[in-house]
């Protein structure tokens, strides 16, 4: 039995470190289920829904086997590992899904070689804008009232305000923004 | 476990940030996000090995060290610290179409816009251009008898997600 030859701290760290696996079965189970909905917001649910079956195995597997004054630090570390494995995850899906240097690299893998020429009426700047409207009025970050475009939930702007103080501190450019 | 593992993974993940801010606002023009690697994870895992290594020579140092055990459940949870700050730079590096769409309607006297409006904010250059120019640096992308080709490890990347999206059962994404 492994609970026997494994320390429960060794059982803990294997259990939280398949966290991004878990997220990505309950994914892939959550887009067949459930197509149509907004894709980050799928994404959002396999994380929120893979929680349950994580946090059940963790507890059967290692974190009883714990004396008690270990056991609060030892739910801490694991809600850590597990908030930052998982939000890691959400952004390796969000690259696949919205990030232009993937896109570039998958249209010149897609036709073998590209001329500069072709590859620019690949890729227009009205499509890459009108993709992002659509994904932020799904994600409810922008209302659409009568063409015009409002603020909705404002998640997405704050994060938006703090990368521009932390470009300011990194030395980047904000001058546009 | 104990608490006392949190306070050296976070003083880790703190001295690796203010390294990164450093190293960035002295020599930004000549790094590339690689650096971030190297500096959240590589370094770190160099330091500890040396300091075990270390160790075995200097019975002192032993003393100070915490258990194998303990250091690999710190190093893994500066790790996790790291995975998340290096997975959220390139919309800090780049910033991104989405976060720009936000702060532009914010920042407009009446704080709505058109679409129209938006897509005159953004011009062709900065939204693909400085995206190709970025595959040439990091040496994903090359030019082959004046055409855009991919080299060994843009492919290695373009598979990676093609099988990751097919998994998912989505068509290929991004952009």
């Amino acid at each position: 039995m492994i609970s026997s030859i494994l320390l429960p701290e060794v059982r803990l760290l294997l259990i939280l470190l398949s966290t991004p696996f878990i997220v990505f079965i309950v994914h892939v189970i959550l887009i067949r289920v459930r197509p149509g909905i907004s894709r980050q917001l799928t994404a959002v649910q396999a994380i929120l829904a893979s929680a349950a079956p994580l946090a059940l195995t963790t507890w059967s597997f290692a974190l009883k086997d714990f004396s008690p004054p270990e056991m609060l630090p030892a739910i801490l570390y694991s809600l850590i590992l597990y908030g930052c494995l998982a939000n890691t995850y959400f952004h390796f899906f969000n690259m696949s899904e919205t990030a232009r240097r993937i896109r570039i690299l998958y249209e010149v893998y897609r036709a073998g070689s590209l001329s500069p020429t072709v590859f620019e009426s690949l890729y227009k700047t009205t499509d890459i804008i009108n993709i992002r409207l659509i994904r932020l009025v799904d994600m409810k970050q922008l209302r659409q009232e009568e063409g015009v475009y409002m603020i909705g939930r404002k998640t997405l702007l704050r994060a938006a305000q703090f990368v521009v103080i932390w470009r300011r501190l990194l030395g980047l450019e904000t001058e546009n923004l | 476990m104990n608490f006392g593992i949190f306070l050296p993974a976070f003083l880790v993940f703190f001295t690796c940030m203010v390294l990164h801010v450093l190293i960035w606002r002295r020599w930004l023009s000549m790094i590339s996000s690689l650096v971030l690697l190297a500096i959240f994870i590589f370094i770190p895992m160099a330091v500890v090995f040396m300091l075990v290594i270390a160790s075995g020579v200097l019975p002192a140092l032993g003393k100070i060290l915490p258990p194998p055990l303990t250091i690999l459940e710190i190093l893994l949870l500066h790790f996790s610290l790291s995975l998340v700050y290096i997975a959220n730079y390139p919309a800090v590096r780049a910033i991104s179409p989405s976060l720009e769409i936000m702060l532009y309607v914010w920042s407009s006297p009446r704080k709505k816009m058109t679409q129209t409006e938006i897509a005159k904010k953004f011009t062709e250059t900065t939204l693909v251009k400085a995206r190709v120019d970025d595959l040439f640096v990091y040496r994903l992308l090359v030019v082959k008898d004046g055409r855009l080709a991919l080299t060994w490890f843009g492919r290695a990347i373009v598979f990676l997600f093609l099988r990751y999206r097919e998994m998912l059962g989505l068509p290929a994404g991004g952009g």
